[in-house]
């Protein structure tokens, strides 16, 4: 494997030698990670492997988000792999469910900045876990609930409106 | 870790307090994404939340089409022939991944015929989708798709599953000259009339019991299994056929069921293992072992 420039530095945490990558954020904060955990981001990955000095930049995410971005990064390259089916395993399956849904107990614009970040950043297990987040939002609330919730703005006339309903008469119940 | 999280960031102090409609503001895919974890029913539902969402839910590249929720059957087809208008006329057509049927109503004890499905499969095979399932199926007769021309012909397909559907010798024969890149079918609760099963293309073969006895052939004849490239095969049940593996050399997993009605006699069971002599994973189940153990024990 190629060594790459972008690499900052070696650090002892944890007792293993581990490589580190500086992240920037659009508003220019650094972040050190740990190479395994930025490389959950595809997009990261890329960039690791074109090497480059000074850290590598992501001007499409502020730091408050890739603050979040990398708490999900870190816990999910922490896991070791133990035996499958193995009582540690599933124990950690279990840590790993409830860490996601606690990272989840943002307010929506946080969500979607996530969203967002997800998406720039390629890091899938975080895009699903978002965008599922939003789905069980949306589930079992009426077209009404979903706008107040999202605040959309219903811009149907009121005769757009009738028909639509009409087409879709039968299927919501 | 913790390191690394601190490190010198100055979280951002914006708070948006009267924060605009933020979702509506995600590009489309971002809201497909979301829609995905969501059932058809609730994605069609976002319609009515403004013309930002109308018909969004339709650019969908992977339908899943599950009657277990609907009122009735009339509504679900209806459903299932709306959802397929409004994606026929988007402005710019959207491919389809994958494309799966359930029938089976849980209010309703209503059926559909192959005649229903018909053009909802050509639909998704003409937006080249690369799987393809009826994966439930309830009805008095096996779906028939006699009289209609074989409708799987497609240069995308990869996966078809089907439940409930009458597989004769034509189409098995289409399935194999028509479908250049098939490499999956799973045939669920099928009535197995054919007599030869051929293909160079399939990797993974599964067919499981057919659920009703007026479905079994009228009469015992041999099934072909001539699949050089099939690299897993399942084989449950197959009423009045006696399985013969002609070329099967490449298969690696096998699980067969060795029922009494499909084989009847040691001598199918004998040749069946010498044509797995590659197979790496075996596993036989014979009821009649069982019984046998119960009866020594």
């Amino acid at each position: 494997m190629a060594a790459a420039d972008s690499c900052d530095g070696i650090s002892t945490s944890g007792g293993g030698w581990e490589k580190t990558v500086t992240l920037v954020s659009s508003d220019d904060a650094r972040f050190e990670v740990r190479e395994a955990a930025a490389s959950l981001s595809q997009t990261v990955r890329r960039m690791i492997r074109a090497g480059g000095d000074g850290g590598i930049p992501l001007p499409k995410v502020d730091a408050r988000t890739l603050s979040t971005v990398l708490e999900y990064c870190n816990k999910h390259a922490a896991v070791p792999a133990p035996a499958p089916e193995s009582s540690s395993a599933e124990a950690a399956a279990v840590d790993l469910e409830w860490f996601d849904k606690e990272l989840m107990h943002v307010d929506l614009a946080t969500l979607c900045s996530l969203i967002r970040a997800a998406d720039y950043l390629e890091v899938a297990g975080l895009l699903d876990l978002t965008c599922k987040t939003v789905a069980d939002m949306i589930k079992s609330k009426t077209a009404e609930e979903i706008r107040q919730m999202f605040g959309i703005q219903n811009d149907f006339t009121p005769e757009e409106e009738e028909q639509l309903s009409r087409e879709n008469a039968g299927v919501f119940e | 870790m913790k390191q690394a999280l601190r490190g010198t960031a100055i979280p951002g102090s914006s708070s948006q307090k009267s924060a605009p409609d933020r979702i509506s503001a995600l590009p489309d895919e971002l809201l497909l994404h979301v829609m995905y974890f969501l059932t058809l029913q609730e994605a069609a539902q976002t319609s009515l939340l403004s013309r930002r969402w109308q018909n969004l839910w339709a650019s969908l590249m992977w339908l899943n089409f599950d009657a277990a929720k609907f009122s009735s059957m009339r509504t679900y087809r209806k459903f299932v022939n709306n959802a397929l208008l409004i994606r026929s006329s988007l402005p710019v057509p959207v491919p389809l991944d994958a494309f799966w049927i359930s029938a089976e109503c849980d209010n309703s004890d209503d059926s559909l015929d192959y005649s229903d499905m018909h053009p909802w499969i050509r639909h998704a095979l003409n937006s080249k989708a690369w799987a393809i399932g009826i994966l439930k199926h309830f009805g008095p007769k096996p779906l028939s798709m006699q009289g209609y021309p074989f409708p799987f012909t497609s240069v995308y397909l990869k996966i078809l599953g089907l439940c409930h559907c009458s597989i004769d010798d034509w189409f098995a024969q289409n399935l194999s000259s028509c479908c250049p890149l098939l490499d999956d079918l799973d045939l669920m609760s099928c009535a197995i009339h054919a007599t030869m099963f051929s293909s160079t293309t399939l990797k993974s073969l599964a067919i499981t019991s057919t659920q009703t006895e007026k479905d079994f052939p009228i009469e015992f004849q041999y099934l072909v299994i001539n699949m050089p490239n099939l690299v897993s095969l399942s084989l449950e049940e197959i009423p009045r056929r006696n399985i013969h593996l002609m070329d099967v050399s490449s298969v690696k997993t096998v699980s067969i069921y060795l029922y009494s009605l499909s084989f009847s006699n040691s001598q199918v069971q004998c040749s069946i293992l010498s044509a797995l002599s590659n197979a790496n994973s075996l596993t036989l189940v014979s009821p009649s072992v069982y019984e046998d153990v119960c009866y020594l024990l």
